[in-house]
């Protein structure tokens, strides 16, 4: 059997950046005892304006799931200090689906037999017509991890494509070099989105055994790898249920405030997807994220940085995302498939996880209004 | 010769030390600048100063 | 920011201090400054530079206890070059590193000019000077002064002289989250409630001059200033917890909509 890559070690053609980011979230993720704070620290923290780390830290504890109700009437004010009624609609578009990694948890995991696809340019091109048609603004391009199948000069493609149909493309792919970051840039793409899974190394490792995501630190300074090649905006998250949950948004959040901290000119978001409990325990266990648990994440988030951007994607249930908007979430998707060549009906190849809410933009439109907020489309216009 | 921005007559070639003493300046409390450059203290003793020198003695006050 | 019991030392530049009360030496005779220095247990003082006339006057280092530090100001500069001319001339009487950066070209409000002082910031942090800009409190400002090696951040609090307190209290509050240096409020303070509150904020020191010498009586007030900046200093690391404004009170319950 062939011995595991070190999992803290950079691969070959990984760059390297000086950085004492990672250093200081795991330093303080290690010390971080989700169980010693009480109801006067969650107390104490909601009665700061600025929340400290160790603030935050309180916001995620045990003890602030009694305080959901006072934690949410605050972040609905900070929500409408910093966004107004304003909610962003996107959709994202999976342009391949190979995957040279085996992560455990993935749909996309290269040992799972499902329909492999890879959009050629044309193909693409009639997903884009088909979505741009709903009056989206915003599209995240996805793939999985190949190099050889989904390398960055098709993803440039792709991204060149989409910009000609949208004012703002994302790209939520594996991570890349910083001049490989700029030439997507180049090409018309303004945000970055990788999610760190969990901030857990062993865990990490673990769920990570073959591929070059299985290399930790490379991962974890995506972003700021995407912010030195000019992206606008970075997106963070973690995949709560991997491993202790309120370790990793701790993780998240610093790691994003840290980030902010060096690049102030930076756009932050966060993502909090979630792995579905598979049983409903009554004991406490730190992987399972119920609807509460995602909730109280989502708070605390948008109380730490009450600028951030956040997003709720059709992982969650439609009551759920529609009471979230407005509340602490800044950005929902809609309209949504997950497999490749979804949008034109001319599906290609399997998603990589169910959708819990299939609402058109429409619906999802319509859903916005009538909750009192705005549906925004474009936020800004690259020139 | 100029001292802070006055004509002054300067009777004889003299280091910037015996000016300050014949001025009754406190060598230890003041800077001299000749033409821009800030003299060393340690030149006080070697620098001589001629008629079309320009020099700023300046000493620390109550300010700021 | 710790909240043990220990010392709560000033570091500035590497330099120690443990006292967070720095003075300005303007407007008092070189008697009533020593008294002030001693009466408030003041370690830094600033002094200017200005062009000795006469000889045989009294020396103003003679009043000034050893052990102070002395941060020389550059007022009088207009310009970043001015600054640097100043700093580097003040530097040859041998009393240390600092100086204070202060370029005003505006002689009604005597606001300082952040650009220049950027400028000088740069300059004199890379010949090795201990760098405190003065500065009218702006972010971006202060960040670009940080990167440029300051050693600290003196924003105003009102205009220099005008005793009208924190007006720009907002914004120092700004500086001090997200700026990590040392921000030292310099100019406006008028009272030594003034001073508490700048020190209740997070800020870590104040520079206090014509609220001082005015006074009627200048050693009692000296004394009032420290203390109130002790006291602040203590709110501070006791855990002041500042209130939100206008909270809103939602009529039905935001979370009722979840399950599980």
């Amino acid at each position: 059997m062939r011995a595991k890559t070190d999992h803290m070690r950079y691969g070959r053609h990984m760059e390297v950046i000086e950085s004492d980011i990672m250093g200081r979230v795991l330093e303080a993720m290690g010390r971080y005892d989700a169980h010693r704070y009480d109801a006067a620290d969650v107390e104490r923290a909601l009665g700061r304006s600025v929340l400290t780390i160790e603030d935050f830290g309180a916001l995620l504890s045990p003890a602030a799931q009694a305080f959901l109700e006072p934690m949410a009437a605050r972040a609905r004010h900070e929500t409408q200090r910093m966004f107004g009624n304003a909610v962003s609609m996107f959709t994202p578009l999976y342009i391949s689906n190979f995957c040279e990694n085996m992560c455990v948890y993935c749909g996309f995991n290269c040992r799972n037999a499902i329909r492999r696809a890879r959009l050629d340019m044309e193909a693409i091109e009639a997903e884009l017509k088909a979505i741009a048609a709903t009056g989206l603004q915003d599209i995240l391009l996805l793939t999985g991890e190949s190099r050889s199948k989904s390398g960055v000069a098709y993803i440039g493609d792709a991204v060149r494509l989409a910009a000609r149909y949208f004012n703002l493309v994302g790209v939520e792919i594996y991570p890349l070099n910083t001049d490989e970051y700029a030439h997507l840039h180049a090409c018309g793409a303004d945000y970055v989105c990788v999610y760190q899974e969990t901030y857990d190394t062993d865990r990490y490792e673990e769920v990570h055994p073959r591929g070059s995501k299985r290399i930790y630190p490379y991962r974890f300074d995506a972003q700021e790898r995407a912010l030195k090649g000019g992206m606008r905006g970075v997106a963070f998250g973690a995949l709560l249920g991997l491993a202790d949950f309120r370790k990793d948004a701790f993780a998240t959040g610093l790691h994003a405030h840290l980030v902010q901290k060096k690049y102030p000119h930076a756009e932050i978001s966060f993502s909090p997807p979630r792995l579905r409990p598979y049983i409903n325990n009554a004991d406490e266990n730190p992987r399972d994220v119920h609807e509460p648990q995602l909730l109280q994440v989502m708070l605390a988030y948008r109380l730490f940085m009450p600028f951030a951007g956040l997003t709720i994607s059709t992982r969650e249930r439609a009551g759920f995302r529609d009471h979230v908007i407005g509340l602490c979430a800044t950005k929902i998707s809609a309209g949504v498939r997950v497999d490749i060549g979804g949008h034109t009906g001319e599906e290609q190849g399997d998603g990589q996880f169910e959708i819990s809410d299939s609402r058109s933009v429409a619906e999802v439109h319509a859903m916005i209004l009538k909750r009192g907020l705005q549906p925004v489309y474009t936020d800004y216009v690259r020139v | 010769m100029i001292v802070n921005g006055e004509e002054k007559s300067l009777q004889s070639s003299v280091s910037v030390s015996d000016y300050l003493i014949s001025n009754k300046y406190n060598a230890n409390a003041v800077v001299v600048e000749i033409n821009g450059r800030i003299v060393p203290k340690g030149d006080y003793g070697k620098i001589i100063l001629s008629d079309s020198d320009a020099i700023e003695v300046l000493a620390f006050i109550g300010g700021g | 920011m710790r909240t043990e019991d220990g010392p709560d030392d000033l570091v500035i530049g590497g330099h120690v201090f443990r006292s967070r009360f720095i003075l300005g030496s303007g407007k008092f005779s070189l008697e009533k400054m020593r008294e002030v220095i001693e009466n408030a247990g003041v370690e830094m003082a600033t002094m200017a530079l200005r062009r000795a006339n006469v000889g045989g006057a009294e020396n103003i280092l003679d009043y000034v206890p050893s052990g102070i530090t002395l941060l020389p100001n550059t007022s009088g500069a207009r310009t970043a070059e001015e600054a640097v001319r100043i700093a580097r001339l003040a530097r040859e009487l041998n009393c240390g590193d600092f100086v204070k950066i202060e370029v005003i070209h505006d002689s009604r409000y005597l606001l300082p000019d952040n650009y220049e002082t950027i400028r000088a910031t740069e300059i004199l942090a890379r010949e090795g000077f201990v760098v405190l800009p003065y500065m009218y409190p702006d972010l971006n400002a202060a960040r670009a002064m940080r990167d440029a090696g300051a050693a600290a951040i003196m924003p105003l609090g009102a205009p220099i002289g005008s005793n009208r307190g924190l007006l720009t209290r907002d914004f120092i509050q700004i500086l001090v989250d997200e700026i990590d240096l040392p921000i030292i409020v310099d100019a406006g303070i008028g009272r030594p409630s003034q001073a508490c509150e700048a020190m209740e904020m997070g800020v870590a020191a104040i520079m206090a001059n014509t609220a001082i010498a005015t006074a009627v009586d200048v050693g009692l007030m000296a004394r009032a200033f420290r203390l109130a900046i002790e006291s602040g200093r203590a709110a501070y690391r006791a855990g002041l917890g500042r209130r939100l404004e206008g909270r809103a009170e939602a009529s039905s319950p935001l979370t009722g909509f979840l399950q599980g």
